[in-house]
């Protein structure tokens, strides 16, 4: 057997959160920012344009609802760009995620773009997208930490055994 | 991309639920994974899981892929997941088995080995990355594992293996082992090498000829009667004077382990093609 991913049965797996998202535009409407049906579903076939492009699999729920509820706030989102600027934050997200090396949780990582979107970029998708990156892997660097996991089985998993090293 | 597939008598329909369930199983995964933090990971990793499900089901044909189905991929997947944790425990008893009773020859590599190998419990990972080897193992050994082998699998047979050879080695005076490897190599103690090897092969070539077998002494006195012995030999004479001899090393070292007679008689299997290829030269020179 091979353990080849079929892209049909990951779709088809993956939960489709068109109500979820639909659900989103009663908390958005009072930033008077809402989205059509026909939206939503567009912003599900980039969902998994997006994924593919970034080379990642996704079983559950998207990341779109927590976008829309991270960003709808922003005072750089109107009603004319709303669903183009999620497509390409989602797009973007996907590709951070994989780039930064799965290292930030999805919020942490949201909270960074929404923190360079709101604030350096002001509302410019060409320069969180150009800048985004580098300021991710600041952020990583400023956090990386030695597991020292040699450590740990040789004293707790071993020690009794030490007289036995080789 | 082509689907997790089988070589196969199910039919479609059977073969497109278990894959379904398969990857339903994948997503459970993946969620325990990303403990909740994240809504997906890069492909790469989503195959490594899947490597790692399929070994814990270990479905070898569709027979075992109907079984899996009928008791329930997630059942089958725990009961799958307990045995490598099992076969891990053991792999750690065998570890510290053979660590306890290795020759008294000191070779680097197999020294290096067996250290990678004992922390094989602790970084060994059986439910995400069960299918991986984590150990680094440059000790090469005599009849080598099956590279089909994979995980805690390899590991146990690689240690096995391990074990037999040690068993024999340690029936053999260590100082009389030292002449046999320093005229293999003179730097046998530090090269990524087989230390079993040699004094095997001495040892049935000195019962071939009916000297001492424990003494491991090979000149050229014994290296003329050997050619003399086997030059007019046709491969099959070769093999069956080798595989005689063979057995004249487990009656003398009075082997009574049925895994330490086979690996002899494996050694001197593996010795007819070299014998053949080097009397043939003989001739020819």
């Amino acid at each position: 057997m091979d353990a080849q991913l079929s892209t049909h049965i990951i779709q088809a797996l993956a939960v489709k959160d068109c109500e979820l998202v639909s659900q989103c535009n009663q908390e958005t409407s009072k930033y008077g920012l809402t989205l059509t049906d026909k939206e939503i579903t567009q912003l599900q076939v980039q969902r998994f344009e997006a994924l593919k492009s970034s080379g990642r699999v996704e079983f559950g729920q998207g990341i779109l609802r927590p976008l829309i509820m991270k960003f709808c706030d922003s005072q750089f989102i109107h009603k004319s760009n709303y669903a183009e600027t999620l497509a390409a934050l989602q797009e973007m997200f996907y590709y951070f995620k994989t780039e930064s090396g799965d290292y930030l949780s999805d919020n942490e990582l949201l909270t960074i773009m929404k923190s360079i979107f709101d604030g350096a970029a002001q509302g410019s998708l060409e320069y969180l997208n150009s800048m985004g990156l580098e300021t991710i892997c600041r952020a990583i660097k400023g956090c990386d930490v030695d597991e020292g996991d040699d450590e740990v089985y040789e004293d707790e998993e071993y020690g009794e055994e030490d007289e036995y090293d080789v | 991309m082509s689907d997790v597939s089988l070589s196969t008598t199910l039919n479609i329909e059977e073969q497109a639920d278990f894959q379904t369930e398969i990857f339903k199983l994948l997503a459970v995964l993946v969620a325990e994974y990303t403990k909740g933090k994240s809504t997906s990971i890069p492909e790469s990793l989503a195959k490594e899981f899947m490597e790692s499900i399929l070994f814990n089901l270990r479905i070898t044909d569709d027979a075992k892929a109907i079984e899996v189905m009928t008791n329930g991929i997630h059942e089958s997947f725990e009961k799958g997941l307990s045995l490598t944790k099992r076969k891990t425990a053991l792999a750690r008893r065998l570890w510290k088995k053979i660590f306890l009773s290795r020759p008294d020859l000191f070779n680097y590599s197999m020294l290096q080995t067996l250290s990678s190998i004992k922390k094989f419990p602790v970084i060994y990972d059986c439910c995400f990355f069960a299918h991986q080897n984590p150990c680094e193992i440059d000790y090469q050994l005599c009849i080598p594992v099956s590279h089909e082998l994979k995980g805690v699998d390899y590991i146990i047979e690689y240690l096995r293996h391990l074990f037999v050879e040690n068993a024999i080695l340690n029936r053999f005076d260590p100082e009389n082992c030292k002449p046999v490897l320093d005229n293999y190599c003179k730097t046998w103690q530090t090269e990524v090498l087989n230390i079993f090897e040699p004094v095997a092969e001495t040892a049935v070539m000195l019962a071939l000829i009916g000297e001492d077998i424990k003494s491991l002494k090979i000149g050229e006195s014994e290296l003329t009667k050997i050619y003399c012995i086997l030059s007019d030999s046709t491969q099959t004479e070769l093999a069956a004077a080798l595989n005689t001899a063979a057995r004249q090393v487990i009656k003398t070292m009075s082997i009574k382990s049925q895994a330490q007679k086979v690996y002899l008689l494996r050694v001197a299997e593996n010795m007819v093609p070299r014998f053949a290829c080097l009397l043939k030269k003989q001739v020819d020179y």
